[in-house]
């Protein structure tokens, strides 16, 4: 990568003890990770792998054990960084007394917005995300998924230049989580640097270009997306048309130049494909729809642009 | 500043909506209204029933509220990993905790504000159906100290003399006892008449000492005009302990605004201990809303005071050790006045023992060893003071008592009270930072 060094991981270690027993677990053992201006970096694992920890030690949550993590520049802790970057956390922990609109006003004062911006931000959020309709019912009273659109959208209301996404499709529908999947596309574009974790593969394939695999806190790999992916000895090649005659001349002739054909398939639509093109016409309550190229806001709440 | 504001929006709007501060609100206006049910005694009883439940009320319901609200906040918010959001963005660990101290203190203030407000309009309307034209609400009347203090004692004891009574000198105490004309007396000057109420009310509190098994003595007060040379004799009945409050005709300060008090024992059996401030005039009443409006804030810097403690320890502890930590600073802080007594009376006690092992040359012969080691008793001694020297006396500047007493809340009370308070806060404040800097919050 070419880009500038925002994020930056030496040697960290955490190590969690309990206090009263001798029992201790290594969450992250020596994890060493650059990531650069406009990436989306994807955290890779299973459960307790490490991911979480790794994005708390990044956010000042946690101190690590040893080894130093850089956040542009700056230790994590630094107040002056945060007013840069965007957090979405593993749950949506929002304050459940508070409807969107304050929530989203509560943080906006936090990075010391005017009223005025606070507000044209929380209209342009809530319409982003298909909340609009929702935003003066409390937060104690959303499902799953209109809470974390919420959690992403306080993430981003700073317009952070450092976004970390927790797992941020966790509770979404394929729809909601392609529309996620494309704000974060979008954000890219924009030049913004994502650190994104997951375990759902499909999510980081997607969106990602380089990844990291954690396994119990070790570092398994690390590399760009399709790298890690592509299967150098082996090509495909698609066809219409393909008759059983045709198919062994093929044969034949790969044979011939010494070259072997390993198998013959029908190529298959993913089943987010599938999804998302079944349901194309039918306008969800969230707000949004979906002409199966890219999502568009729909009219329901949101003001016209 | 912003920052600050939205954390106190925040943990006002939280403590709102969960509706307890509206149940325990309207639990205390309810048991406040039902003490004018109560049976009461005497004019204007039922005021003072009321007056009484409003204030301790307020001291109580309010305290409790800030402990359990307070001192859960914190430790729920990690808990619930709210915390994430807020520590994730450009916000500072002491902002947040000095956010959601002072959003407590709003909390409170409304508390105590809205509960006060109620009340006072209540009490006013108990006093005006219950009471035919003598009011029973506690107007305070600050009292007015003598000018010069003497007293003679028989020869062969320890004299005669005179005292002056101005701020600054030590008060000594006199004791009054033995046979013959010994007598103490107070002398006024420059008294404004017209400004006293008539009857003039004088406060006596002294300490009397009669027999073993007698808990009140006969007194009597001689008050005397000194330019018309006329006097009259008040009997009466000074209990252990308790002050007494009496009257006198306003036609014995003469016009040059003086009058002498002497006070005089009956028995000769019976002792009396004074200072020169034992006895004073009260002023004519004031007014009742303002003393409470300022004995109110002494009972909300009070409030504060261990709420403070509370959140800077929740900091670092979990809710409900914080919340045990909160009543026991309320209970031993209140009872601190009665704590210190009985220290003394434990520290009398080592004396005697001290003074009899020095007189049983080697050691034997010494009662209370079998009670209590002397090592064991000196070591509880030194554990006590050292706590009662650390935890905050809550008896020291009681907003309750002063304004039950009808005795009026000065501005140097309040500053004082709030110096306490920012004392023991920012100390608190101090360590629960540390602790909480380094604090994972996972």
């Amino acid at each position: 990568m070419d880009g500038k060094v925002i994020l930056e991981a030496h040697n960290l270690t955490k190590i969690y003890r309990s206090f009263f027993s001798r029992y201790e677990v290594k969450a992250l053992d020596n994890l060493n990770l650059e990531v650069s201006q406009g990436e989306v970096f994807g955290l890779l694992g299973p459960n307790g792998s490490g991911k979480t920890t790794t994005m708390k030690i990044f956010m000042g949550l946690i101190n690590p054990t040893s080894g130093n993590a850089l956040l542009l520049g700056r230790p994590p802790h630094d107040v002056s960084v945060k007013e840069r970057i965007g957090f979405l956390p593993e749950e949506s922990y929002l304050h459940k007394f508070l409807n969107a609109d304050e929530t989203l006003d509560f943080y906006g004062r936090l990075f010391r917005m005017p009223s005025s911006l606070r507000r044209k931000k929380a209209d342009e959020l809530l319409d982003l995300l298909g909340l609009a309709w929702a935003r003066k019912r409390l937060v104690r009273e959303y499902s799953k998924g209109m809470m974390r659109r919420l959690a992403f959208a306080q993430a981003i209301i700073n317009d952070p230049d450092v976004i970390f996404l927790d797992e941020p499709t966790s509770g979404l529908d394929p729809l909601m989580s392609r529309h996620i999947k494309d704000i974060i596309l979008d954000l890219k574009k924009k030049g913004k640097t994502i650190f994104l974790s997951s375990h759902l593969l499909a999510d980081v394939e997607n969106v990602c270009d380089r990844v990291i695999i954690l396994h119990n806190g070790v570092t398994q790999k690390i590399g760009a997306v399709k790298d890690l992916l592509t299967i150098n000895e082996l090509s495909e090649i698609t066809v219409k048309g393909l008759s059983p005659e045709l198919e062994a001349k093929l044969k034949e002739f790969i044979r011939k130049e010494g070259a072997e054909m390993v198998s013959v398939q029908k190529p298959t639509e993913s089943l987010e494909a599938l999804f998302l093109k079944t349901i194309k016409d039918k306008t969800p309550p969230t707000g949004i729809t979906y002409d199966g190229e890219s999502p568009k806001r729909s009219g329901a709440g949101a003001k016209p642009e | 500043m912003n920052k600050i504001l939205a954390i106190i929006i925040l943990t006002f709007k939280e403590v709102i909506r969960k509706k307890i501060f509206l149940i325990i609100l309207l639990f205390t206006v309810l048991l406040i209204a039902s003490s004018a049910l109560f049976p009461a005694v005497g004019e204007g009883g039922k005021v003072k029933l009321v007056e009484i439940w409003l204030v301790r009320g307020i001291s109580f319901f309010g305290m409790i509220m800030a402990i359990f609200l307070a001192g859960a906040s914190i430790p729920s918010e990690i808990e619930a990993k709210l915390v994430y959001f807020v520590v994730s963005k450009p916000v500072s660990k002491e902002t947040y905790l000095i956010g959601k101290f002072l959003g407590f203190c709003l909390v409170i203030a409304c508390f105590i504000a809205v509960i006060g407000m109620i009340g006072i309009i209540y009490l006013h309307t108990v006093d005006f159906v219950t009471s035919k034209g003598q009011t029973g609400i506690s107007y305070p009347k600050s009292p007015i100290k003598a000018d010069k203090f003497s007293f003679v004692q028989p020869p062969g004891q320890s004299g005669a003399g005179m005292l002056g009574t101005k701020e600054g000198e030590q008060p000594v105490s006199v004791t009054l006892k033995g046979d013959g004309d010994n007598e103490a007396t107070w002398y006024f000057e420059n008294l404004d008449r017209y400004t006293l109420k008539d009857p003039v009310e004088i406060k006596l509190s002294a300490q009397i000492m009669e027999s073993q098994y007698q808990i009140s003595s006969d007194m009597a007060l001689v008050i005397r005009n000194v330019s018309e040379e006329k006097e009259t004799t008040q009997r009466f009945k000074l209990f252990y302990e308790r002050p007494i409050v009496l009257q006198f005709p306003r036609s014995y300060i003469d016009a040059m605004g003086r009058v002498n008090i002497t006070a005089q024992r009956i028995n000769p059996a019976s002792q009396l201990t004074v200072t020169p401030e034992s006895l004073v005039i009260l002023s004519a009443p004031s007014s009742f809303e303002w003393n409470f409006f300022k004995a109110s804030l002494l009972i909300y810097l009070r409030i504060v005071l261990v709420m403070g403690i509370v959140i800077g320890a929740s900091t670092v502890l979990s809710g409900g050790v914080t919340i045990f930590l909160g009543l026991f600073l309320y209970f031993t802080g209140s009872a601190m006045g009665f704590l210190r007594e009985s220290l003394a009376v434990m520290e009398k006690m080592m004396k005697i023992i001290a003074e009899q092992s020095l007189q049983s040359s080697a050691g034997r012969q010494v009662p209370y060893e079998d009670i209590m080691p002397l090592w064991l008793m000196k070591l509880s001694k030194a554990v006590s003071y050292f706590v009662f020297d650390v935890l905050p006396d809550l008896g020291k500047y009681d907003g309750t008592d002063l304004l039950l007493t009808a005795q009026p809340v000065t501005a140097n009370m309040i500053g004082g009270s709030f110096s306490y308070m920012l004392m023991y806060v920012s100390v608190v404040f101090i360590i629960g930072w540390i602790g909480f800097r380094s604090r994972d919050l996972q």
